[in-house]
């Protein structure tokens, strides 16, 4: 009798272990934020509205260029901070290298003065418009909390 | 509450729930990816064309015609992180599934 109920007990604690085992396994990826998605698409109403002034100098719109900027990398360092967050950081990097040729290349080639044409900045504003999405539809496919109950 | 839990019959019932749950997420998973590639290649396949016309028209120069290939290529890149990113949620998915199977099999039996 007594050997049988060291027994239960010492089950009850091994469920006990697993059931917090269980509860404290990692994810791979962050879960989904709210905040972060609407940056996202909030940014890049911005940024294609900015897109549309390259057909004129640069110089012009060197204060909304700045704080479109700021607002980016506000967002980058909102992103960054976000625990398991590697693959929209990767996906943000590709949007903003300057070396690329979505917006931040898009930008820097903008400032070097080079002749922008109408065709050009509407194929431009479709790629960086599918860039954005492929960031919120990211974002949006996250585990919600609301998933879990 | 007072029967001594039978951990055999919990792994045979366990075992049974996450064979059942992994066969039908990764199924829906592949048949996802493998669809929604093709529809994007196809999609990359169009704008080519769309630019290929655009620069024998003189619409864009050689020089935008090329950026924009570069930035196709970019894109696609972003697609296939996209990818993983879904997979790893579909994992994630799965885990979740799998922990509220296991807690809610053992409970029951406690």
């Amino acid at each position: 009798m007594i050997m049988k109920k060291v027994l239960y007990k010492k089950n009850k604690l091994l469920v006990l272990f697993f059931i917090l085992l269980l509860s404290s396994c990692s994810t791979y990826i962050s879960s989904y934020d709210q905040q972060a998605y609407t940056q996202t698409t909030s940014i890049k109403v911005d940024a294609l509205n900015i897109m549309d002034s390259a057909r004129t100098d640069y110089r012009f719109h060197l204060l909304a260029v700045q704080n479109l900027q700021t607002n980016l990398n506000k967002i980058y360092e909102y992103e960054k901070n976000r625990p398991q967050n590697d693959i929209t950081i990767k996906l943000w990097d590709k949007l903003l290298d300057k070396n690329g040729h979505l917006l931040g290349g898009f930008i820097e080639r903008w400032k070097s003065g080079a002749k922008i044409s109408d065709v050009f900045i509407s194929n431009c504003k479709e790629q960086v418009g599918e860039a954005f999405d492929i960031i919120s539809g990211l974002e949006s496919k996250k585990i919600k909390k609301t998933d879990l109950k | 509450m007072g029967a001594i839990v039978n951990f055999e019959s919990i792994y045979k019932e366990l075992k049974e729930s996450v064979i059942n749950i992994t066969t039908s997420s990764y199924n829906n998973y592949k048949e996802d990816i493998i669809s929604d590639i093709s529809t994007y290649l196809e999609k990359s396949k169009a704008k080519i064309e769309e630019y290929t016309l655009q620069l024998s028209q003189n619409k864009i120069s050689k020089d935008e015609f090329e950026y924009n290939i570069d930035a196709l290529k970019e894109l696609c890149e972003m697609k296939a992180l996209e990818k993983c990113g879904i997979a790893q949620i579909e994992i994630d998915k799965l885990k979740f599934k799998i922990q509220n199977t296991i807690i809610t099999t053992i409970l029951s039996k406690i």
